[in-house]
């Protein structure tokens, strides 16, 4: 897959889709990943620094709608890509190349998918082995052990960490509502950019209020 | 109504004059492969035993079938399967289909590789690997003995198996229904933060389960003998054996069921870049 998708050519891949209309960048991942059959699953984490590289080169635009990020071709982008027409096509052809012997496609997909599910286990179990560790850390520290109450020390620390974990629920009210309203019928785009001014202004007071002495 | 009949390697053309909408494979062992593409449909045979593979096509519905018509009767079916499965009725079969073809797969020993379709898919699978790459529609999926592996599925997805793990990489799907008995259950989950419903259970495998941070979840967790850890703090957690964990993530509005009895389960977060793929929730 990698062979198949140099860091050139994603660039001038996301170059093609873009020159197809505007697109916000899951789109883009979504895409990406049907035209490659599925092969190519680049993650957020991939895409997002070569735009925002390729933004600084002048090729795409942003707009921001609503804290979501629409991507738009420039005419120096499609001068790059009128440029490079004969390497798309080449690019092209190699894609369908790899679907004409359906045999071997089957074994680089299940290689693809082994190898994935190897890294991704490798990844969770030593988060799991972190979060564990960390558990146990808290439970001798009185953190939320439930049992007898330790030294006054650590019973301070138990009623922080639970103001703690209000506040954060709070927050996630708050975004969840936030993110309900907005999506609710009727309401305009002055509303929502008043909104937003909301939201930030609350972010900066907050700030202000948590920030470490 | 044509059909088709392959006793050596070789490629069948499956007529344009209906769009595709169905394919159904029956295959007794070897290897299937059923992959989406916006090329023309076809069958591919790459080897075969002694039972030819059969391919009907029939107002919009392929049918491909390699099973021997008879082998020993009764209890000596397994012993025929053991001794001459392999020769008589092995085949490597791959199936290019439309993307929007709706696929039922039944294979009884062997491997199975499907990928990139925006169709229902049904498996069926007694004894081999189940591989799933980008399947963007409700899959069924059942392995008596054997893994399945799935790799960026976005549809719902209902999987079983009995004596395999089962591994969601990378999935964006709203609703999970996995069960093992007993092998792990791996999902790492990119699922939106609204309306999710996961449901996973094992009787003595373990359970790794990372959604994201952001997740709306009413979360229940139930380790009958093992433990239960989770590094979202504001679900709590009894450190000791035998453990429940309940809690609210964000707003609560989804659903998160594990169980495991004999063994642990652990919740983990999944980092969100939230200015980036803000449009995973539309």
């Amino acid at each position: 897959m990698t062979a198949v998708f140099s860091h050139g050519r994603l660039r001038l891949y996301l170059l093609k889709l873009l020159a197809e209309g505007p697109k916000h960048g899951y789109e883009l991942i979504r895409l990406l990943e049907n035209r490659f059959l599925g092969l190519y699953a680049p993650s957020a984490g991939t895409i997002y620094p070569r735009l925002a590289r390729m933004e600084a080169e002048e090729l795409v635009t942003h707009t921001a709608a609503g804290g979501r990020k629409v991507y738009e071709i420039t005419d120096a982008g499609r001068a790059e890509l009128t440029a490079r027409a004969a390497e798309l096509a080449e690019l092209e052809t190699e894609i369908h190349a790899s679907v004409a012997d359906l045999s071997s496609l089957a074994d680089t997909i299940e290689a693809q998918v082994r190898g994935s599910v190897r890294d991704l286990k490798r990844e969770l179990r030593d988060a799991s082995g972190r979060a564990r560790a960390a558990n146990r850390t808290a439970q001798n520290g009185g953190y939320r052990s439930g049992g007898r109450p330790a030294a006054e020390h650590s019973s301070w620390r138990t009623v922080a960490a639970e103001s703690r974990a209000d506040l954060e629920r709070a927050a996630g009210d708050l975004a969840a509502e936030v993110k309900r309203l907005a999506r609710g019928a009727g309401v305009d785009e002055a509303d929502l950019r008043a909104a937003t001014v909301v939201v930030t202004s609350a972010l900066t007071e907050l700030r202000r209020l948590l920030r470490p002495r | 109504m044509q059909t088709w009949t392959i006793d050596r390697p070789g490629t069948v053309e499956i007529p344009a004059d209906e769009p595709m909408t169905r394919l159904s494979v029956r295959l007794a062992s070897g290897r299937l492969s059923v992959v989406g593409t916006d090329g023309p449909p076809r069958v591919e045979v790459r080897a075969i035993g002694e039972t030819a593979a059969e391919v009907r096509w029939d107002r919009g519905t392929a049918t491909v079938t390699v099973e021997p018509e008879h082998t020993w009767p009764g209890l000596l079916a397994p012993l025929w399967w053991w001794l001459r499965g392999g020769t008589k009725a092995a085949a490597d079969v791959s199936v290019a289909v439309p993307y929007d073809t709706a696929c039922t797969l039944r294979l009884a020993s062997g491997s199975l590789v499907v990928s990139d379709l925006r169709a229902e898919v049904r498996v069926d699978c007694a004894s081999g690997r189940l591989t799933l790459l980008g399947l963007h529609a409700p899959v069924t999926g059942k392995v008596v003995s054997g893994p399945i592996e799935a790799l960026g599925c976005t549809g719902a997805l209902d999987l079983e198996t009995v004596s395999g793990e089962i591994v969601l990489a990378d999935s964006a799907t709203a609703r999970v229904r996995a069960k093992t008995i007993s092998g792990a259950l791996i999902a790492d989950l990119d699922n939106p933060p609204h309306d999710s419903n996961i449901d996973l259970e094992t009787i003595s495998g373990e359970i790794t389960i990372r959604v994201r941070e952001d997740s709306d979840l009413s979360v229940r967790m139930n380790a009958v003998h093992g433990r239960v850890t989770t590094d979202f703090p504001e679900l709590r957690v009894e450190p000791r054996r035998g453990a429940n964990a309940q809690g609210r993530l964000g707003s609560g509005s989804g659903r998160l069921i594990a169980r495991a009895v004999g063994g642990s389960i652990s919740l983990l977060r999944r980092p969100v870049d939230a200015d980036f793929d803000a449009g995973g929730d539309t």
